[in-house]
């Protein structure tokens, strides 16, 4: 690597700048905007690296052989696969040792093989009637839409009398408002210069991608199954209503109006609950949801937080929140140390105690199911 | 820091309660599993690598400090196993020998296609790169692993990773 602005870039990156470099540095950034960009692609780089998480499980007698070991047990520590071949050896023995007892275990295997055929016709039956009721509530219908704006151009006049249908796109002008039906689902009004897709229009599922406008969604009750793609992010609504200002060009904001939404981000579900807002960072981040009334010191610090997760930061944020900002500390877990995640279990904590059956390693090692009871423990308090 | 939990169960571990090392055992174990098989390749060589860690650990724990933390301590123990069967491969060569795996059985693909990236990166990349960028090892820390190179060479090196990863067009 020779690029003096690149050496600079990485020295600034890995924190090896004096002050008054790093100060001169991003003085630069000001007017180099390709340094800009790599600077903003290396942080999105490293925040994917904090998010990696291990993906890769070990076999299960692993502990088993470190346990068996420190009890100074006879075990060898061998490879697990050689472990498996030993289990196998055992089962084959004793499989030799059941046959050997002769007609009873005959007939026993008859019987059983018999009651297999029976189970299994019952099984393929209750598929074939899962399929036909399947197939009846998958069958797609169009959307009614309905004008809210006085004038409104030929085309969009011309769907409002057709209806949408699955994968139908619809554009709508500056001063042009619609509000679309789903029928025993929920209505959504779209606002202003807005573009959606639907992909998917059926009483089990219905679904669209929104690339910008604004969209107020109103639940029926009983209604689970609305979902939301901006960018590479799906919001589904809990019963929920909800806002979203979508954007290609600035930064897009949901605000949960009512229950809570689910993010679902990379496989990764956060539940976001009413009164709070959240913006994207980018085509698959998130930030931290912030309370409708929270201070405009604290909004600050979780807008720094979102770009640099620093211990000032952090510490700040923890010293200005009270009990309203428990969902912004709650988020925050996920994202911080496990030595800071300590100290913000240590102040959620403060606000909402524990449930019994989790314990605070739990948290720390972000345990998904101890996660999910907190949240609901919290969640219900409200 | 650490949590008064964790201290506990460190001391009681250094008092010689296995139970207490199990838990810990448990709480530590797919982190250093993930590393040593993103280091080596080689899930059975990467399980048969964390059990000798856990066990040296244990074997050394009297050692841990009051106030060390015990996972970076782990850590440093993992890296040292890790970077010692890379350099006499004597795991693998026994599984190779008792026909376990083959010369060639070298490859971990995961779940998570950016993890895919850093797992198809060229040996001495992708473990330089790992060290540094995930582990938080230094410049300085690195290039006392690998001896063919300085630590300049493993900067230049480290960069031009993070720099081909970021442009890579599955990226993001």
């Amino acid at each position: 690597m020779t690029n003096p602005d690149q050496i600079l870039l990485h020295d600034y990156f890995d924190n090896l700048l004096s002050p008054e470099a790093q100060k001169e540095f991003e003085e630069t950034l000001l007017d180099k905007i390709d340094l800009a960009i790599d600077l903003g692609k290396l942080k999105n780089l490293q925040r994917n690296l904090h998010n990696l998480s291990s993906n890769f499980e070990p076999n299960e007698i692993v502990i088993e052989n470190i346990i068996a070991s420190l009890l100074e047990d006879k075990v060898k520590i061998d490879s697990p696969e050689i472990e498996v071949e030993k289990e196998d050896t055992k089962r084959k023995k004793k499989k030799i040792k059941k046959e050997r007892k002769g007609l009873k275990a005959l007939t026993k295997f008859r019987l059983k093989r018999l009651f297999t055929f029976f189970a299994f016709l019952s099984f393929i039956a209750l598929i074939a009637a899962g399929y036909l009721y399947f197939q009846k509530e998958n069958s797609s219908f169009p959307w009614e839409v309905s004008l809210i704006s006085e004038n409104s151009s030929s085309e969009l006049q011309s769907i409002v009398s057709s209806g949408l249908g699955s994968n139908a796109h619809l554009t709508i002008g500056k001063d042009e408002s619609v509000k679309i039906t789903i029928v025993n689902n929920g209505i959504f009004e779209l606002h202003g210069e807005s573009e959606i897709e639907i992909i998917s229009g059926t009483q089990l599922q219905n679904s669209i991608i929104i690339e910008n406008g604004n969209l107020e969604f109103t639940p029926q009750i009983g209604n689970i199954s609305f979902q939301l793609i901006h960018n590479e992010i799906i919001l589904q609504s809990k019963n929920s209503q909800f806002e979203i200002t979508a954007s290609n060009t600035s930064t897009s904001k949901v605000k949960v109006l009512t229950n809570f939404v689910d993010i679902n981000l990379k496989n990764v579900v956060s539940k976001i609950p009413f009164n709070h807002t959240i913006q994207y960072l980018d085509k698959n981040h998130i930030s931290l949801p912030l309370i409708s009334n929270a201070s405009k010191q604290l909004t600050k610090l979780v807008h720094e937080f979102d770009i640099k997760q620093s211990n000032k930061t952090i510490l700040s944020i923890l010293k200005l929140s009270t009990k309203k900002n428990v969902f912004t500390l709650f988020f925050m877990l996920s994202k911080v140390t496990p030595t800071h995640r300590e100290l913000v279990i240590e102040k959620l904590q403060h606000f909402y105690p524990l449930p019994k059956s989790i314990t605070i390693l739990d948290i720390l090692m972000l345990n998904n199911d101890a996660l999910e009871t907190w949240w609901e423990e919290i969640y219900s308090s409200l | 820091m650490q949590h008064d939990y964790i201290r506990l169960l460190i001391k009681s571990a250094q008092q010689g309660k296995k139970n207490a090392y199990r838990e810990l055992c448990n709480a530590n174990l797919k982190k250093i599993y993930n590393l040593s098989l993103r280091i080596t390749l080689n899930k059975n060589i990467a399980e048969i690598l964390t059990q000798n860690i856990f066990i040296e650990a244990w074997e050394n724990i009297k050692f841990l400090r009051e106030g060390q933390a015990f996972d970076i301590w782990l850590k440093s123990i993992a890296v040292y196993k890790i970077f010692d069967e890379m350099r006499t491969s004597k795991i693998k060569n026994d599984l190779v020998e008792k026909g376990i795996i083959t010369e060639n059985d070298f490859s971990v693909l995961s779940s998570d296609k950016f993890e895919n990236l850093i797992l198809l990166l060229p040996d001495k990349e992708r473990i330089a790169f790992i060290l540094h960028d995930i582990e938080e090892y230094t410049y300085e820390e690195i290039s006392d692993f690998i001896d063919d190179m300085t630590t300049l060479e493993i900067k230049n090196m480290i960069r031009s990773t993070r720099n081909s990863l970021i442009n890579t067009p599955d990226y993001d």
